[in-house]
């Protein structure tokens, strides 16, 4: 196999500043249509902002922070001019997530010199469609894992090519949270002081996957440099609706979402096991006085069965006006794609809050929610208590 | 029989001997040999600067206990230590580093801890549930490595419950060698208590003093008072024990409640 990636970094953000530039420096985080953030600045993120935040939140944490909604449409359009220029060398192509997509090159070239050509073609086809703000960088590798973790390491404007030969060495040293393992998985392996690729893959086979199950095979895998994965077209056959077993006519919420929860397990662990998550949803709702409803959830990033995806859910009915009560709900996942690890980001984090961030999702695995950050909100209260506010820190 | 091996030196017996019998007559503590005191730790200053001319400061990769009643002072200093133990400069220049405060009693003010200069930002709040293991929950702490300094309050909940009480006495020595390991000052902040209360519950006080390398005992000397309004207090301060210099010493401080600054008599 021979892969190219080609990523843009952070390419909401850049694609905004490009058309506001007098936000640039400034903390800014963009809300999409669900009111949450989907995309943070470096700024903002210094402040403690992070993605599917919602606006309160964002804001509590950096007073300052430009709350601004994202251009949905502007993006699209850009997202497709991405996929245009690379689809323009007549390659097979799949978009992974904004502003990243693998190109199939085994037919052309399967040699680093014949790979280096092409990989050059297509940075310029894509510099040359999305402008001098949108740099793109290319990495290029036997496998989707390692590409696209060398287009990660390479800077805008540059090409990283992995030989076959160097794709251990290149791996090594780089941290394990590249894998798109859950969170609970990444921290129970740093307990253990598995903190590099390089360790991950020198693991017992046989441990890991009786530890972690497919999942964690799967990554060591590709921590190995055996990625497998073809690159195939984004669209995929539609699945069948699952239709979810709630006792009609039905009003209660809470029950509801119990059974949608319960409906989507068997798919998302579906999907969990070839580490990839939910990009989007289709929830149909017909209710007793014949009216029906469709509601299609796009998530920031691929989820998997996490709180995360529950509480957007349960958002999303919370939000619905239910003109009567629920008659049937059928659920579809429309869309996956594989899970964004952690750590993908050529911006150096504020090394003294990731301190403490490590800190405190060590200790949260053993002890919970104990470690907390306050913030003084009123400062001139007559009572200290509601001077300042407490917040959980590594849940 | 010990100095067998100067026998052959007879000015080294005579010193020997002469040693041996100081030691028996005053204790053992009396002479010691050069190479047997251990170094001294760097220090964090207290902001004070009395307390500073005396003792130097809170002494990092040790414990230090600081004991009185209240409105004596010592979550103050304490605070204040918290405050210089994050900007030390330990790593870059000018970079900060994180802090941290066991709070046990969930009664702490980050208003007054932002106003005697803790960077909040850099200070976590640890509020585990007394049944929790909090000896171990604060070893695991201490050796995460990222913590420049640790301020327990209030120290007696650490052995609120009889197993808590058990892990205390059986983890202090393992909790002072992580200290002196880690080089993170821990600091224990407790209420003196009734005689009957010690006997009671066991007795967190005594086992800490014996195990702290610095006790600073805190007393409250007297309000202090303006136009019929109170506008701080002055405190005393006494070194019950310091490993390192000589022990002792008092010295008072004034606390001023709106002040930025704290002055010494």
């Amino acid at each position: 196999m021979s892969v190219a990636c080609c990523r843009v970094p952070n390419f909401l953000l850049r694609l905004t500043q490009r058309r506001h530039p007098e936000w640039a420096g400034r903390p800014l985080a963009l809300l999409g249509a669900d009111e949450q953030v989907w995309s943070v600045s470096p700024e903002a993120r210094l402040s403690g902002v992070r993605l599917q935040m919602d606006a309160r939140q964002a804001q509590m944490r950096c007073p300052d922070v430009l709350l601004r909604p994202l251009d949905l449409p502007a993006c699209q359009a850009e997202q497709h001019a991405l996929l245009g220029a690379l689809a323009r060398s007549g390659l097979p192509l799949e978009a992974q997530t904004w502003g990243t997509a693998y190109v199939d090159l085994h037919s052309v070239a399967r040699t680093v010199p014949a790979a280096q050509a092409v990989c050059q073609d297509l940075g310029k086809q894509v510099a040359a469609q999305l402008g001098a703000e949108l740099e793109p960088s290319i990495g290029w590798d036997t496998g989707k894992f390692t590409a696209r973790a060398a287009a990660g390491c390479a800077k805008p404007r540059r090409i990283c090519l992995v030989d076959s030969d160097r794709e251990a060495h290149f791996l090594i040293p780089l941290p394990i949270t590249l894998l798109p393992l859950p969170p609970l998985t990444l921290q129970q392996l740093d307990w253990l002081g598995i903190r590099t690729l390089g360790q991950f893959a020198s693991l017992p086979k046989m441990e890991v996957w009786r530890r972690f199950g497919p999942a964690g095979k799967l990554a060591q895998q590709w921590a190995l440099g055996q990625d497998r994965r073809p690159v195939c077209a984004t669209l995929k056959n539609i699945p069948e609706p699952l239709d979810v077993a709630i006792d009609p006519p039905t009003a209660v919420h809470d029950a509801v979402l119990e059974q949608l929860w319960a409906t989507l397990q068997p798919p998302l662990a579906e999907l969990a096991a070839r580490l990839e998550g939910c990009r989007r949803l289709r929830l149909e709702l017909s209710f007793s006085n014949a009216e029906s409803r469709t509601l299609d959830c796009a998530f920031v990033e691929p989820l998997g069965a996490g709180p995360q995806l529950r509480a957007r859910l349960s958002g999303e009915l919370q939000r619905l006006n239910w003109p009567a009560e629920l008659d049937r709900l059928r659920v579809t996942v429309l869309e996956s794609s594989e899970l964004v690890a952690r750590q993908l980001s050529l911006f150096a984090a504020d090394e003294s809050q990731a301190e403490i961030m490590t800190l405190a999702q060590n200790l949260a695995g053993r002890y919970g929610a104990v470690l907390h950050q306050a913030q003084v909100v009123h400062k001139t209260h007559p009572l200290f208590e509601r001077r300042s506010i407490f917040q959980a820190v590594g849940v | 029989m010990l100095y067998t091996e100067h026998v052959s030196d007879p000015k080294h017996t005579r010193f020997d001997l002469a040693r041996a019998g100081l030691q028996k007559r005053f204790g053992a503590r009396a002479l010691v040999p050069a190479r047997a005191v251990e170094p001294r730790p760097p220090l964090i200053p207290t902001g004070f600067a009395a307390v500073d001319d005396m003792i130097g400061g809170i002494p990092r990769g040790a414990l230090t206990l600081l004991s009185g009643h209240g409105a004596s002072g010592k979550l103050t200093l304490a605070y204040r230590v918290l405050a210089r133990a994050q900007h030390a400069q330990h790593g870059a220049p000018g970079q900060q580093g994180a802090v941290g405060i066991l709070d046990m009693t969930c009664a702490s003010d980050p208003d007054y801890l932002e106003r005697c200069g803790v960077a909040l930002d850099q200070l976590l709040f640890a509020r585990p549930q007394p049944a929790q293991p909090l000896v171990q929950f604060l070893l695991d702490w201490i050796r995460q490595r990222k913590a420049r300094a640790i301020l327990v309050d209030h120290a007696h909940d650490l052995a609120r419950t009889p197993a808590n009480a058990y892990h205390l006495r059986d983890g202090l020595p393992q909790m002072l060698q992580a200290l002196a390991q880690t080089g993170c000052a821990l600091i224990c902040v407790a209420e003196l208590q009734p005689a009957w209360q010690s006997f009671v519950q066991g007795g967190v006080l005594p086992l800490l003093r014996q195990h702290a390398a610095l006790h600073i005992a805190f007393r409250h000397e007297r309000w202090l008072e303006r136009d019929h309004e109170l506008y701080g207090y002055a405190a005393q301060l006494h070194v019950q024990r310091n490993k390192w210099a000589r022990s002792g010493q008092t010295v008072s401080i004034l606390i001023e409640f709106s002040a930025d600054e704290f002055a010494p008599l």
